[in-house]
Parts: C-alpha cells; structure tokens; sequence
C-alpha cells in the first residue's frame, strides 16, 4: 500500500470527522449547552466505535480502511486538546460538581464505551 | 460558511500531522508498548489549544483563528479514541502500570499543559 495513499484516507477522514465535531458544537451552541456536552458526545461515539474497530481487527485485515475511519475520522471527531482546555477553565472558573460529573462521564465513559465497543467487535469478528 | 471550510481543511492538516508524528517515533513493537506518539500529540495540542484560548479570552485573535486552528487543527491533531483504544488494549495485555501512567501523563500533565497554556496566553496582566 502506497504510503501517500494512506495518509491522504486520513486526512480526507480526519476532515469529515472534524467537520461532523464542528457541526455538534454549533448545534449546541445554538441551543446554549455549554461547550462540553459537544465534546462529551463525540468522544464517547469515537471511543465506542475505536472499540469496534480494534476487536474487528481493521488496521491488521484492511490498513487502508482503518487509515480513513480509525485514524482519519475517528481520531478527527474525537478530541483531547478541547477535553483538556475545558477541565482547565471549569476548574478555574465553574462549578466543581460539574466538573466532577464532566471527569467522570469522560473518563469512565470512555473507557467503558471503548471496551463494550471492543467485546462486540471481537465477537462479530470470531 | 468561509469558517466551515476553514474547519475543514484545518482537520485534513490536523488528521495529516498527528498520522506524520506517528512515524518520528520509534515503531511500536506490539499494542501493548507505551503509546508515546500519541502522548505527546495529545499534551503539545493541549498546550497550544490553551494559549489559543486565553488568546481568545483577551480578544487579541479574530473568531475565525479560534474555530480553524483550535476546533479545526488541534481538535483533529488530538485524539480521544485512539487514547482509550491503546488504553484498552494495554489492559488486554495486563500493561496495568503503563496504562494508568498513560492515564496520569494525558489526564493531568495535559490538563496542566492546558492551564499553562492558557495563563501565557491571557498574558500577566490580564487575568
């Protein structure tokens, strides 16, 4: 598999997938939810469906698939960089409960819809 | 309309350079080994999404650089499901020690990361 080939499936995947987090935000923003009910949505959805993904065993059956939705939009949709930014200006400024819950609903959240994600794709895939 | 195809070039840019930062570090030798790549993409974005934000915050970058560079190109750069994909499958492995480092290292050296960030960006002045 062309080298170049892989990477523009990940920019091209990346692209819809930041572009689908850029549509959430704006949704909720018009609707005024704070910023991180956006960011809380699209990285459980990413993390479950990296789950899948991993116990289909895409990157070892079809690297060129995973580049596009593994790599590409997955990793476009899903972000750390807002995650983190937000834990920094909540516990600066906003309530610590919300916090807690935000700490929470994230962390645990992912993980667990990460490895849920994970048994159904390792089962569909046996 | 103009910022949404900002976006979206900026997460083609975003996607593209976290895949190339991949590649500067040392080969992973099985899905268990420590995510170092991704570490250090997820703690860099953070870093600079948060000098983007107190930028922001003291209005001395225009509303478009925000969404481009910061929702566009670091949101794509940064990940969170490949973080808690490689997370999954080092406790598949039994890499107890190094994933709860790796969730020590993105969790709270890159919520620090973001708070530095963002003080040198609201400047000492103004905060």
């Amino acid at each position: 598999m062309n080298g170049m080939w892989l990477a523009c499936l990940v920019g091209i995947g990346g692209a819809a997938g930041t572009l689908l987090r850029y549509g959430v935000g704006r949704l909720l923003l018009a609707k005024n939810k704070p910023g991180y009910y956006g960011t809380l949505s699209v990285n459980l959805a990413g993390s479950l469906a990296m789950g899948l993904l991993i116990g289909l065993r895409l990157e070892q059956e079809n690297a060129a698939a995973y580049a596009l939705t593994g790599i590409g939009f997955l990793g476009g949709l899903t972000t750390y960089s807002t995650l983190n930014v937000q834990k920094a200006t909540l516990s600066g400024g906003g309530s610590r409960r919300t916090l807690t819950l935000y700490l929470g609903a994230t962390y645990i959240g992912g993980l667990g819809a990460t490895a849920l994600g994970f048994a159904l794709g390792t089962y569909l895939h046996t | 309309m103009k910022i949404a195809i900002g976006v979206l070039v900026a997460g083609f840019l975003g996607a593209l350079a976290r895949y190339g930062i991949g590649f500067l570090f040392p080969e992973a030798a099985s899905p268990s080994s420590f995510p170092w790549a991704t570490a250090f993409i997820n703690l860099s974005g953070s870093l600079l999404l948060g000098i983007l934000t107190g930028l922001a915050l003291r209005k001395a970058t225009p509303g478009w650089l925000s969404e481009v560079a910061g929702t566009g190109f670091l949101g794509s750069y940064t990940t969170f499901s490949a973080f808690n994909g490689q997370l999954v499958q080092m406790l598949e492995h039994r890499a107890y020690a190094g994933a709860a480092a790796y969730v020590l290292l993105s969790a709270l050296v890159g919520w620090g990361m973001a708070a530095i960030g963002l003080a040198l960006g609201k400047g000492r002045n103004t905060r």
